[in-house]
């Protein structure tokens, strides 16, 4: 069973979460269910992932089929840009349809807020609830950065989502917000592993009170050139009697982030929520962090140019 | 049978010259581009592109493309500059004409659609992002006489350049290029100010040019504009009263480390270059260590 941090506006999210992309269908559902059944509560989906609509559904499953109540559940969603369809040529590329100026929907009157409005409405309707837990602007769109996290705090005003925050955001992307905004993030999303420390960016969310989520967590483990890395991965792995996944989701908890693996594997969603019952010592997580090199397996430039 | 054949077909052109430096004018080396952590890359248009030879240093990329301007200088760099690393270093390239705006084809735009975002093609049309997408993944298939054609254009202009090798000739290269720019950007008098249309222009692209300092700055990466060298065959048909004009008007007020090498005495050796306006490898290599000993690294 996970375990539960408070975010800043007192709301409490798990310590660890399932991710969902790019799951969909039946595959998806038996995710979620064992999911569930292994003690995941955080579920994280965005609308660009088009699988809302199919997590619903499976949702609607898992209550019937377990004792899960809507209110066990803390529920991840993110309003983003419009993807190519994936079985299109340049299939999962950004359209640039939705927040650049360039484009012909931005230029009508108040776009951002209707945008904003209609994806919330679209994925409460999908996810069968009326309210999310935890929603976030899936890119700091460089263009619209400001008013869309407006109507995100007219979102949490209303008592539409419990939680707002923004993903793959910088410190200069916070500094930003402070000149305008009446509710600074409650989280960050974004990608880091002991090859990926973020120090500064980790170190910023902390002093601001901003909890950090890791998608693709064990990016990592596929970095097999850094032998060093993998070799010290497996010392603790056998050290601990966990596998190296368990040792990279056991750092990210202990630095106080939120990781949201994504499997749709019963027995490697049981272990990947097993890292509550050890604890790498300071020598360890010394050596863990020891392995930074700003490692990116994702140019993030390319999906939002001038973040 | 028949997609193998497309797919042997395919392997050839990609192969050649045409295709990927005259087709897609360069870009290919954007789909390949996979190295992070870079210690300097460089935009720019021909000069740029000729000037930068990074062979000895894998940890920089040459970003320039030829032609373009200075606003897609910035569309690459708002679209890659995760590559850089912080504190990388970002070489604007300028030339002497880069302050005035040229009228690109709608056939210039076209290979963007391979490695852009959307948000960033001026223009955009969807229609020609498929279009463009269809004929990298599958170019014979999608255009099979002009590959074709053009193959046998290329294969045909190597035979005559073994035979026949062309005789470099760099002050008729020197003459052309500026009769070109000349009558490119309706300059009758180099000596003389710019025009009430060209001076709009300055500032446009001098805007463009502080978004992008500015740019690099917020990300903690170094701008530095640099003025490739060329000969003095052509160098010195710009007097004193054009560089006041075209290149310290345009460069006023900004901020940033500028390296001019235009008159670079150094660099005037004419084993250096292919035209009075563009380096050759050798000339290249020459520049290229020379610069990143000027910013300071690989020293």
């Amino acid at each position: 069973m996970t375990e539960f941090l408070k975010l800043s506006n007192g709301v409490e999210i798990p310590h660890v979460g399932l991710g969902t992309y790019p799951m969909k269908g039946e595959e998806l559902c038996h995710a979620v269910i064992n999911a569930y059944n292994a003690g995941y509560r955080l579920i994280d989906t965005a609308d660009n992932y088009y699988n809302e609509s199919d997590l619903g559904n499976s949702l609607q499953i898992l209550y019937a089929k377990t004792d899960a109540q809507r209110k066990d559940l803390f529920l991840v969603s993110k309003v983003s840009d419009e993807l190519y369809p994936t079985n299109s040529i340049g299939g999962g590329q950004n359209k640039g349809k939705f927040f650049w100026k360039n484009s012909p929907i931005m230029q009508q009157d108040n776009a951002v807020q209707n945008i904003v409005r209609k994806k919330i409405e679209d994925t409460l309707n999908f996810l069968k609830t009326d309210y999310l837990d935890l929603y976030l602007m899936h890119w700091p769109y460089p263009d619209f950065f400001s008013e869309i996290w407006y109507e995100m705090e007219q979102l949490y005003k209303e008592g539409l989502v419990r939680a707002i925050g923004v993903c793959n955001c910088r410190e200069r992307h916070f500094d930003k917000l402070k000149q305008t905004c009446e509710i600074l993030p409650m989280v960050n999303q974004f990608e880091t592993s002991p090859i990926n420390t973020r120090e500064n960016t980790v170190k910023y969310c902390n002093e601001n009170g901003i909890k950090v989520m890791v998608y693709s967590p064990l990016m990592s483990l596929k970095r097999i050139e850094k032998r060093e890395y993998q070799e010290y991965l497996k010392i603790l792995s056998q050290k601990y009697k966990k596998n190296t996944a368990q040792i990279v989701l056991r750092f990210d908890i202990q630095r106080g982030l939120i990781p949201i693996p994504k499997s749709s594997h019963q027995e490697r969603l049981m272990t990947n929520i097993s890292v509550f019952d050890f604890v790498l010592d300071s020598s360890e997580m010394d050596m863990l962090y020891g392995f930074n090199e700003n490692y990116q397996y994702l140019p993030e430039s390319k999906s939002c140019p001038g973040l | 049978m028949r997609n193998y054949f497309i797919r042997f077909c395919n392997k050839i052109v990609r192969h050649t010259n045409w295709y990927n430096n005259i087709y897609w004018g360069g870009v290919s080396k954007f789909w390949r581009q996979n190295t992070f952590g870079l210690d300097v890359v460089n935009l720019g248009s021909g000069p740029a592109l000729y000037s930068f030879n990074y062979e000895e240093n894998k940890k920089c990329a040459n970003w320039a493309l030829w032609p373009q301007s200075l606003v897609h200088d910035y569309n690459i760099l708002r679209n890659y500059f995760s590559y850089i690393k912080e504190g990388g270093y970002v070489l604007i390239v300028i030339s002497p004409f880069s302050c005035l705006k040229k009228i690109y084809d709608q056939k210039h735009n076209f290979k963007y659609y391979t490695f852009l975002h959307p948000a960033t093609i001026q223009n955009f049309d969807d229609k020609e992002r498929t279009r463009a997408l269809m004929i990298k993944a599958n170019p014979f298939g999608q255009m099979p006489v002009y590959c074709v054609k053009q193959t046998i254009k290329e294969v045909l202009r190597k035979i005559k350049k073994m035979l026949f090798p062309p005789k470099k000739d760099i002050q008729k290269s020197a003459d052309a290029m500026m009769s070109g720019w000349l009558k490119q950007f309706e300059i009758s008098d180099l000596s003389a100010p710019l025009s009430e249309k060209h001076l709009t222009e300055q500032e446009s692209r001098k805007k463009t040019l502080i978004e992008m300092v500015n740019f690099c700055k917020e990300r903690a990466l170094k701008p530095v504009i640099v003025i490739p060298p060329m000969h003095h065959s052509l160098s010195l048909m710009f007097p004193p009263e054009f560089k006041t004009n075209y290149i310290d008007a345009f460069l006023s007020g900004i901020d940033v480390p500028v390296l001019n090498y235009m008159n670079e005495v150094l660099m005037d050796k004419e084993e250096y270059y292919q035209s009075a306006l563009f380096l050759n490898e050798q000339g290249a290599r020459v520049f290229t260590k020379r610069v990143l000993k000027d910013i300071g690294i690989y020293v």
